[in-house]
């Protein structure tokens, strides 16, 4: 049993909480996510999130819109859609469920 | 001073150092590749390549305008290495990380960074990821026994597989993390996709209702198809190099040594070599030209097999444009050349000659003739010019001579004496030439009480050249006259006139005598 690989998967399931529920608070583009995602050490390189982004996006919780920028290309401003936010809700209930659940073992 | 290039990305121009700019490319392409096969992958590459952008932008300011090495470095590890990637990106990781750094990925380029002579070794080895070492001892260690054909082939592709010089051409010949094991470990990959794919086309055979499914068996199909055709274009290929390596061993052997496995020579009784041949029928001072158009018109398609069964074997980039224009300008031109000569050699046999010799002989009356060979044809080496037909022999003491059979014919005379007619014939440039080189054949015989010995060869001074020498040996007999003929002869003997009309093949090794009518028996 690999330890990096133990929380690469712990990491993956939540990384797609933690978008969604960013997104849920303001609509964001692929950088402004990623510095989120930095500050709380959720990711460590950035390309990880791309594929992410697309699959959620693809699966119907999350639309885009292209926005100017001053300085650089045009961005991707991601939003939750109306599943997405049902999603999130859902995840929100599973994730205190979970932490209930490992609270309530670890304490033991 | 450094190159830089211009590229687009996301619609914005940068400036990237050339060897940024390879180290970008390589990045991008190797995403590409992992996502290549998925609806979505074209989309995150975009994504991707917008954040570079963004990334770049940060980069340069009024003053620095150029992105460099370090920054591209730099702009990776915070996008995240390729593996790290998709390491993370496990639902995708599953089906194409064989391929990502699988055969195909590397290419062979000449190691001119760690060479001793041309780096194909060197090259060979990053290709193989074994010791370099290892090969060129091997490669010492098979040149002995081969003749140097390895020695050969190693030119062949010093000339033919281009160096690594640029960083692109470097990353492409070290490849992924590549070893000897790993070609075991990828065939049974392959095998094992290729496996996992027939089943799924087999369980898609049976449930083909959806489309999925079928496209998944179109996958599968697709795969075994690519399976065994890489084997068999390697196998054609490996096939073909053999195949081109032996002609060329045939060819230097027809060309330099006595017994050669191609061309007219196919015992070791028959010597004949192709440059004793140009020298006996072109002008000396072309032989050396017509050698060297005759080996590129011969070589050059061979060569061509060698090559492209190499490309089909070994995947390597070379200029096969250029390639293939020197290759063909080179064959056509000495086609050219060939067929030029051979007009103006023409030239030189355009007039035949003939001058007739004839000598009576006194011989008492009643006395058989005896006519025999002087010695046995068998003491000359054959050279083969042509399959058959033309004799042509040698002898080791005469290297500047050639030697011929010439036809012995017995005819009636109406006179009473025995008399020989020599009948020489030569071809040359002109009228008198031809005579001369008709003059130059020699032909020994001689009489002796009541025997006649003739040479069974005769012999034409080679100094200048072939000039199709013949001769016709007729035997006049007048009426009545007794003629044993020894059986030796029967290599020259040709024609006689008969009284009974049958076909005269036992007149050697027979006696005869001469009737108004021609030969009879006694």
């Amino acid at each position: 049993m690999n330890i990096d690989n133990a929380k690469a998967q712990m990491k993956k399931g939540v990384l797609e909480y933690c978008i969604l529920s960013i997104l849920a608070n303001k609509d964001c583009y692929a950088s402004e996510l990623i510095n989120e995602l930095k500050a709380s050490k959720l990711i460590v390189v950035e390309g990880t999130l791309y594929p992410l982004l697309t699959r959620q996006k693809n699966a119907g919780l999350l639309t885009y819109r292209w926005e100017e920028s001053t300085q650089g290309p045009p961005r991707k401003y991601y939003t939750l859609t109306e599943i997405g936010k049902e999603f999130l809700k859902e995840l929100d209930g599973s994730w205190k469920d979970l932490v209930k659940a490992v609270d309530s073992i670890n304490k033991k | 001073m450094k190159k830089t290039i211009k590229i687009n990305i996301s619609g914005i121009i940068f400036h990237v150092d050339e060897d940024a700019f390879v180290i970008l490319d390589a990045y991008l392409n190797k995403l590409k590749k992992h996502f290549t096969n998925k609806t979505e992958g074209d989309e995150i590459i975009t994504d991707i390549e917008y954040r570079i952008a963004e990334l770049m932008q940060l980069k340069i300011n009024e003053q620095k305008q150029v992105i460099t090495i370090d920054d591209i470095n730099e702009i990776i590890s915070i996008m995240g290495k390729p593996e790290d990637l998709f390491e993370a990106d496990e639902e995708m990781n599953d089906n194409s990380s064989n391929e990502s750094h699988g055969f195909q990925s590397k290419k062979f380029y000449r190691d001119i960074d760690n060479n001793v002579a041309g780096g194909i070794c060197s090259g060979l080895s990053q290709h193989f990821n074994i010791d370099p070492i290892i090969l060129r001892i091997l490669f010492i260690v098979l040149a002995i026994p081969l003749a140097g054909f390895p020695v050969l082939l190693y030119f062949i592709l010093w000339i033919v597989i281009p160096a690594a010089v640029t960083t692109q051409q470097k990353m492409d010949m070290k490849g992924g993390n590549y070893t000897v094991s790993d070609i075991e470990q990828s065939v049974k990959n392959e095998y094992g996709k290729v496996k996992d794919n027939f089943k799924n086309f087999k369980d898609s055979d049976r449930y083909q209702n959806t489309r999925e499914n079928i496209n998944q068996a179109g996958n599968g199909f697709v795969e075994i198809l690519n399976f065994f055709g890489k084997l068999i274009l390697t196998i054609i290929g490996i096939t073909m190099i053999f195949a081109g390596i032996s002609l060329i061993a045939s060819m230097f052997g027809a060309f330099v040594f006595s017994d050669s496995v191609m061309f007219w020579t196919y015992t070791d009784q028959h010597h004949f070599l192709i440059p004793d041949f140009l020298f006996s029928i072109v002008n000396p001072k072309s032989v050396v030209l017509v050698a060297v158009c005759i080996v590129i018109l011969i070589a050059a398609p061979i060569i061509a097999i060698i090559y492209w069964g190499l490309k089909l074997t070994i995947r390597f980039k070379a200029n096969d444009k250029i390639i293939s224009i020197v290759a063909s300008v080179a064959w056509i031109l000495s086609a050219i050349i060939l067929l030029g000569i051979g007009l103006f050699e023409v030239k030189e046999y355009a007039f035949s000659t003939s001058i007739d010799d004839s000598i009576e002989m006194e011989l008492p009356e009643n006395t058989i003739l005896y006519i025999n060979s002087s010695t046995n044809i068998d003491d000359f080496s054959e050279i083969y010019f042509f399959e058959e037909g033309m004799d042509v022999y040698s002898h080791e003491e005469y290297p500047d001579r050639i030697y011929l059979e010439p036809e012995l014919s017995i005819k009636y005379t109406s006179e009473d004496r025995i008399s020989i007619k020599l009948e020489k014939e030569a071809r040359g440039a002109t009228n008198g030439k031809a005579r001369k080189n008709a003059v130059n054949i020699e032909y020994n015989w001689h009489l002796k009480d009541s025997v006649l010995t003739i040479d069974p060869l005769f012999y034409h001074e080679n100094k200048d050249k072939w000039a199709f020498p013949e001769l016709d040996i007729v035997l006049y007999l007048p009426r009545g006259q007794k003629i044993c003929v020894d059986k030796d002869l029967e290599c020259t003997f040709d024609y006689a006139e008969r009284a009974d009309n049958i076909w005269n093949s036992n007149i050697p090794g027979n006696c005869w005598v001469m009737t108004r009518d021609g030969l009879d028996y006694p």
